[in-house]
């Protein structure tokens, strides 16, 4: 089967900066990845490891200098504007910190409704219908759509920028240390919330996070990052069997759940 | 102390901005609230002083002055909001584009931006009026020219700042055009920033207005303009200084009501001023 | 004038002696502005902290609850638009001015290690205002205790050129550097990256264990407690609920808002039962 979204022996470079221009600094080089319909895959590395880099470029708002990211089969460069209006409204994104990805000067509604308009062909009403049940769906209140994201606490803030994901009934969602910085209660609300809606609609998750701790919990599979490279991947279930050092770093790195290691 | 300190700043901005409005509703309405023709010639009535019938008096063809402020408040501040109008429009949109698009367009527009940024407004101005004679149209065009460039490079730094934003990153996610972006996204965070510079610039602008028609290179004889009126007072200053005094005192008012409102709308709209303050 | 000196080694003498840096009945409040004009709003209410040498205290609670404002409040540096209400500083048992305590009998560690240099100066440049021979070997000594002697271009390298784990490092350094016997940490691990975090942690319990230090850590995450602190004390809505010693506080927590908070801490490390590391 076609997988949703995949990669290509995706490579990226950035020029360095500074006066003197050295040798491109290499972030991703011979990525090869898919993401199955309904599937679940954690991303986990090391900061700077390229992990945001491979999510822009997954996502299309970069090129990529290698390599190519496919979407049903189809390369995201050949896309035409309503292949690339399908894409969008198909893989979403939710940004690492909630409060500065919305517009301090926009209603919740508003921010809700801009991928409805640009994405959908909704009518305005069916529009506000749609806000309506994706509030409902982060577990928020439809008068949320009244108040500005200063009106809103930061978790209220979180499920806002979810909200806004899903929107589009998107077949894929992509979380960009979305969860990793939130204290445990949020971080537990945030997934079980994720794991009812892939119950319910079957959207496909990528969990990009450096805590192996979120990754176990939610995602089907782990696939490992290190130095721009995927060295290691391992399914969930039974249980992760990851031996390269840079994946044992990372479980060596995970803090005990209790003193004295019980 | 501290807040007694602002609440005075605020008095003095309340105070501009009632001056301010004044002279924007003089220049709307001028022509109904002259309590004369601005125009009419009573030679017989000449170098009046302040009276009951002429309050500052007449000039020296019997013109009413008060009538003659009014009515040049319309010219004068007229054209300075025509100017701002078409340099906020060249800086939005050449900054707006260069910040926008980026790369090669960019670079060219802002050495396009260099080049204007170098000629000083009168040089620019009497060349234009050299080359195209004189007249309010030609000082308004040189003003703009030697102008917009200064705006479109402040927006440009605006919208490159603005662009960085995560919010922004999120509506390109959201499937926004750049277009969409700009208006929604970016735009309201340019504007007022900018609505206070191009306040503080209506008395600079007014100024030059004034002067250029001071020269004789704007408005002519006989249309009322502050500036014509301080020139045609020129040859009696001696004799009749209030003639110089009653023009001279509406520029520099006008000058500091507009400087003062756009410091307060600076102060009032500036984030980092915002943050400081706290809650 | 000599006398006066005398006294202020004699002072520092002290102060570096300390065991014991207790705060009480810390209190912080913002306020809001209605149409009936300022109202204050309480956000951190009675606070009591001690903090021992040799022990690590952790300061835990959920986002809001007001952990970071009584730390800043016991370290004097409250944000704007805050200002402390209540409480004192005794050290040793006596009353002491916070802002004289701060680089001298309390070191701090801030969040964000990237804000806190200046951009402009090499790290060896903030390490030492000195730059005669004393200085510089008491910087050695700092940087190899926190695992960057090992290089000798770190104290010439410049705060972009380092990552956050060295930065956080580095701070660390600087706070050994004023020999105070107590560290202030707030969230120290929260900008970096699970095994950055891993190994500051490891840090802090080296020296706290080699050097003596007492520790306040505040963090939001219990695995961060359950690796290092002693003692714990839980706030919920700018008031310590619980207090207790870390183990017991795991084995049998007293407080709602302790259960809430362990609740979620075990549930995200529940693993499946037959977890297989190859």
């Amino acid at each position: 089967m076609t997988p949703l979204l995949a990669a290509r022996g995706l490579g990226k470079a950035y020029a360095r900066a500074g006066w003197r221009r050295g040798a491109p600094r290499t972030v991703l080089s011979g990525i090869d990845l898919a993401i199955g319909e309904g599937e679940c895959v954690a991303l986990i590395g090391r900061s700077g490891s390229g992990k945001s880099t491979l999510a822009r470029l997954l996502m299309g708002l970069e090129d990529p200098d290698g390599g190519a990211v496919l979407f049903r089969g189809a390369p995201l460069a050949g896309l035409d504007r309503g292949g690339a209006k399908i894409f969008r409204a198909a893989v979403q994104m939710v940004l690492q910190d909630p409060l500065s990805a919305v517009n301090p000067r926009h209603g919740v509604g508003r921010i809700l409704a801009e991928p409805l308009r640009h994405l959908t062909d909704l009518t305005a009403a069916a529009r506000q219908a749609r806000i309506s049940d994706v509030l409902d769906a982060v577990g928020l209140d439809p008068d949320a759509a009244d108040r500005l994201p200063g009106q809103l606490s930061g978790g209220q803030v979180q499920r806002i920028g979810l909200a806004r994901a899903l929107a589009t009934r998107p077949a894929l969602v992509i979380l960009d240390e979305a969860v990793s910085n939130l204290d445990a209660p949020r971080q537990v609300d945030l997934l079980d919330r994720l794991a009812s809606l892939r119950r319910q609609d079957g959207t496909a998750f990528l969990l990009i996070t450096h805590d192996i701790r979120l990754a176990r919990r939610f995602a089907d599979r782990v696939v490992v990052l290190s130095e721009g490279r995927i060295v290691d991947s391992s399914a969930c279930r039974p249980g992760l069997a990851l031996s390269h050092p840079a994946a044992r770093e990372l479980l060596d790195a995970v803090l005990p759940a209790a003193p004295g290691g019980l | 102390m501290i807040a007694a300190s602002s609440a005075n700043r605020s008095g003095s901005v309340a105070v501009a901005g009632a001056l301010a409005a004044g002279f924007v509703l003089l220049a709307l309405a001028g022509p109904l609230l002259a309590p004369h023709d601005p125009l009419a010639v009573d030679l017989a009535r000449r170098f009046e002083a302040p009276n009951l019938v002429h309050l500052l008096g007449t000039d020296h063809l019997g013109r009413d002055i008060l009538s003659r402020l009014i009515v040049g408040a319309r010219t004068t501040l007229g054209s300075v909001l025509v100017v701002l109008a078409l340099v906020l429009g060249l800086g939005l949109s050449v900054g707006g584009l260069a910040g926008m698009v980026g790369g090669r367009l960019d670079a060219g527009l802002m050495r396009l931006c260099d080049v204007f940024l170098t000629v000083p407004t009168f040089v620019l101005a009497l060349f234009m009026i050299g080359a195209l004679g004189t007249g309010l149209v030609n000082v308004v065009m040189a003003i703009v020219l030697s102008h917009w460039a200064w705006y479109a490079r402040i927006v440009r730094g605006l919208v490159l700042e603005l662009k960085t934003r995560d919010y922004v990153l999120a509506a390109r996610i959201a499937g926004a055009p750049p277009l969409a972006i700009f208006v929604e996204h970016v735009l309201p965070g340019v504007v007022p920033p900018l609505a206070a510079l191009a306040t503080l610039d209506i008395g600079h602008m007014a100024l030059h207005v004034a002067g250029l028609s001071f020269l004789g290179l704007g408005v002519q004889p006989p249309t009322p303009e502050w500036g014509v009126m301080i020139n045609d007072a020129r040859a009696f200053f001696w004799t009749r200084p209030l003639l110089v005094v009653w023009p001279g005192l509406a520029i520099a008012l006008a000058v500091l009501a507009f400087n003062r409102l756009g410091d307060g709308l600076r102060d009032r709209l500036d984030p980092t001023l915002i943050a400081e303050r706290g809650l | 004038m000599s006398a006066k000196v005398l006294q202020g080694k004699v002072l520092q003498a002290e102060v570096l002696q300390a065991k014991i840096l207790r705060a009480e009945g810390l209190s912080v409040e913002t306020w809001r502005t209605t149409w009936r004009g300022r109202e204050p709003v309480p956000l951190v209410r009675g606070v009591d902290l001690d903090i021992r040498t040799g022990e690590v205290l952790a300061l835990v609670g959920a986002s809001g609850s007001g952990k970071s404002l009584a730390c800043a409040a016991l370290l004097d540096v409250l944000p704007p638009g805050t200002r402390r209400t209540g409480g004192r500083i005794l050290l040793d048992g006596a009353q002491a001015e916070p802002a004289a305590l701060r680089g001298r009998a309390v070191a701090s560690v801030l969040q964000a290690p990237r804000t806190a240099f200046n951009p402009l100066r090499t790290i060896g440049g903030h390490a030492t205002e000195d730059p005669g021979k004393p200085g510089r070997i008491a910087m050695a000594e700092a940087f190899a205790a926190v695992g960057l002697g090992d290089d000798p271009r770190v104290p010439d390298l410049y705060p972009f050129q380092m990552s956050g784990g060295m930065l956080q490092r580095a701070m660390i350094a600087l706070a050994l550097m004023s020999r105070a016997p107590f560290l202030v940490a707030d969230e120290p691990t929260t900008d970096l990256d699970l095994v950055a975090q891993a190994r500051i942690l490891d840090l802090l319990a080296g020296l706290v264990r080699a050097r003596g230090l007492g520790l306040l850590i505040v963090t939001h995450d219990l695995g961060v407690v359950a690796r290092l602190a002693d003692r714990v004390a839980v706030m919920e809505a700018g008031r310590i609920v619980e207090t207790a010693p870390a183990a017991s506080l795991f084995a049998t927590p007293r407080e709602p808002a302790t259960r809430a908070l362990l609740a979620a801490h075990r549930a995200l490390h529940a693993v499946p039962a037959a977890e297989a590391v190859a």
